[in-house]
């Protein structure tokens, strides 16, 4: 009975033994060929199909978790991972800490509102111009009638924004011009938990105006309108018309030719960056030169925007000589 | 001399096992005061450029703008804290004294079971819950028959969730307090002519105070450091305006900022600022539930 039971014991010590000297040997064996990357969960998605595509064809892990632009800059700092995500215009702060950056994608932001709206009509004829926009989400104009120069009744605007802290809102509020996403948050009527609950309080609000990523304003499957939601156009010239070369929002398709284009400005699209510390080196330099040649070819079809050919040809040399300008 | 020996050997074992667990439960406070002082000294960067008052006492928060006021979102913390506890002592209170002193025994043990497995619900759920259910109901419904416009995101929802959530834990300590009353105190009271009504009016709701009152108060500190619930359905607006505006709370802050406010020394230190505020007000009314419980237990005696 004694000698059945020390057996036992004996077979469990060896057993978590290997798994530990396995793992132990795993960590060793993988340390200079793991990638590991953090940071904003906007290009989170993407990045997790380049991580799979570039692993299939090459000898290297790569680990990808998100926490947010902020996490990802931090992480690298500390140089706890080679790569991290960044949604938005590096900050000063984070550049003079020896950050260094490239951009490898676009996204981009647009307003978005309910299709009962009263005045969606004349929305999708005339636009709004940045200056409307600001006055609603500034609360500076609080009627939809008011906002095109009509009489309506029950058109109260009902401004919603984003409550945790996201890129999307930071661009949006730098779109708007003079403000903040604590400047938007504290205008709204509501903010919303992540983009997919912002999008659903749009739905389910007929005097609703929001802000969503492209992802959530068109449906990623059809590329045509989600349900309630549609996107506002912009009118960029400010005429109060929507020229031909404005209308570009019935399908998304449409809309992300005039991102990578550069006719629907930036903000609000916006640049999507890998950022370390210091110049890339080694394995990790490989994949972020990949990604902004043969990566490409994945992000049409993952719902995010090309870099023009110039802009990339320009971070792909920056990637290469690490440095910028 | 085997006995001997055996006896020695045995002495051995109680002494490694009793130093263990000292050293066990040493190790748990000293946990305690390790993450109390990192949270100091990685809030400490914030005074070297803001004094605490204007801290505690300015409402503007706008990292953006290097301003870290927090009177609003303490504000909003108290004003979701007190009216989730309005709603939550009445409603567990009664339920405790049905539950404890006329419900027969099956239904008390049946449904003292299911109080304590909502005391096991992830916190999660009860804000997707609240989400779907009471954002539409408070917007909709509520809202419009108290005639104010309101999105559903509000201080009003945060608290409603909370008090929901507050529920198994006041309940089931404020149950436990009242039965732990000796028979003989109803007895007694009966006896003498009262009702069931004035028994547990004059009788048994002062000898159970002290227990009512703690368990109300760690309601209170639950209810307090809620986050996840709160975080989904109070709006996240850094200012307090009305029970039906969006609002915020330290918590809530803390989720919806940390991923993006790592990066910026400053904007780190002032969020770790705010744990450790709410650190010292939760472990504060830990505290308090327990003096007022002993001071209470010491007047009457029991």
């Amino acid at each position: 009975m004694i000698r059945r039971e020390s057996v036992k014991g004996a077979t469990v010590l060896a057993a978590v033994a290997l798994i530990c000297c396995t793992s132990l040997c795993g960590c060793l064996g993988s340390g200079d060929t793991t990638i590991q990357i953090s940071g904003a969960w906007a290009l989170y998605p993407m990045m997790v199909v380049w991580a799979d595509e570039y692993q299939r064809t090459h000898d290297i892990s790569i680990e990808v978790s998100g926490g947010g632009a902020g996490k990802g800059v931090s992480d690298v700092l500390n140089g706890m991972t080679d790569i991290g995500m960044v949604s938005r215009p590096l900050r000063s702060e984070e550049l003079g800490q020896g950050v260094f950056y490239v951009a490898v994608t676009k996204d981009a932001v647009v307003a978005t509102v309910n299709k009962d709206n009263p005045t969606l009509p004349a929305i999708q004829q005339q636009g709004l111009s940045r200056e409307d926009l600001s006055s609603i989400f500034t609360k500076q104009i609080t009627h939809w009638g008011d906002a095109i120069g009509q009489d309506l009744s029950d058109d109260k605007i009902i401004v919603l924004g984003r409550s945790d802290a996201s890129g999307a809102a930071q661009v949006w509020a730098s779109y708007l011009g003079n403000c903040t996403q604590s400047d938007l948050q504290g205008h709204a009527d509501a903010n919303y938990d992540g983009d997919m609950n912002l999008a659903r309080g749009v739905k389910q609000q007929k005097n609703a105006i929001g802000f969503n990523n492209l992802n959530y304003a068109y449906d990623i499957e059809t590329g045509g309108f989600v349900e309630e939601i549609r996107p506002v156009p912009l009118d960029l010239n400010g005429n109060d018309m929507l020229d031909p070369d404005e209308n570009f929002y019935t399908s998304r398709q449409q809309l992300v030719e005039n991102v990578s284009t550069g006719v629907y400005p930036t903000p609000p699209s916006r640049q999507e960056y890998l950022a370390s510390k210091g110049p890339f080196q080694g394995a990790t330099k490989d994949f972020v030169l990949w990604i902004l040649t043969d990566g490409q070819a994945f992000i049409t079809e993952n719902g995010y925007v090309q870099l023009s050919p110039t802009v990339l040809q320009q971070e792909t040399t920056y990637a290469t000589t690490g440095t910028r300008g | 001399m085997k006995g001997l020996h055996g006896l020695r050997q045995r002495h051995r074992k109680e002494q490694i096992t009793s130093n263990s667990m000292r050293v066990l439960m040493w190790a748990a406070v000293a946990l305690f005061m390790t993450i109390f002082l990192l949270l100091v000294a990685k809030s400490s960067l914030l005074f070297s450029r803001h004094s605490i008052l204007e801290v505690l006492f300015s409402s503007t928060w706008d990292p953006e703008r290097g301003a870290f006021g927090l009177s609003s979102v303490i504000l909003g913390t108290f004003a979701v804290t007190v009216l989730s506890m309005a709603m939550a002592i009445p409603v567990s209170l009664f339920s405790a004294i049905y539950l404890s002193e006329y419900a027969p025994w099956r239904v008390r043990s049946i449904f003292s079971t299911f109080i304590n497995v909502l005391a096991g619900i992830p916190s999660v759920v009860f804000g997707i819950a609240a989400l779907l259910v009471l954002v539409p109901f408070v917007s909709e419904s509520l809202g419009p028959w108290l005639g104010v416009e309101t999105t559903g995101m509000c201080v009003f929802t945060a608290g409603l969730i909370l008090a929901i959530m507050v529920f198994p834990i006041t309940i089931s300590l404020s149950l436990e307090s009242l039965r732990m009353l000796p028979i003989e105190l109803r007895e007694a009271s009966l006896s003498m002519g009262m009702t069931q009504w004035e028994t547990i009016k004059h009788v048994l709701l002062k000898a159970a105070a002290p227990g009512l009152i703690s368990a109300m108060l760690l309601g209170f500190g639950r209810a307090f450091g809620e986050t996840m619930a709160v975080a989904m359905v109070i709006g996240g607006k850094n200012q307090l305006t009305g029970l039906f505006s969006a609002g915020q709370t330290m918590p809530s802050l803390i989720v919806n900022s940390f991923g993006e406010m790592m990066s910026i020394p400053i904007e780190q230190a002032a969020l770790i600022f705010v744990a450790l505020l709410l650190l010292i007000i939760v472990t504060g009314f830990n505290i308090l539930a327990r003096i007022i419980k002993n001071r209470l237990k010491e007047r009457w005696k029991i």
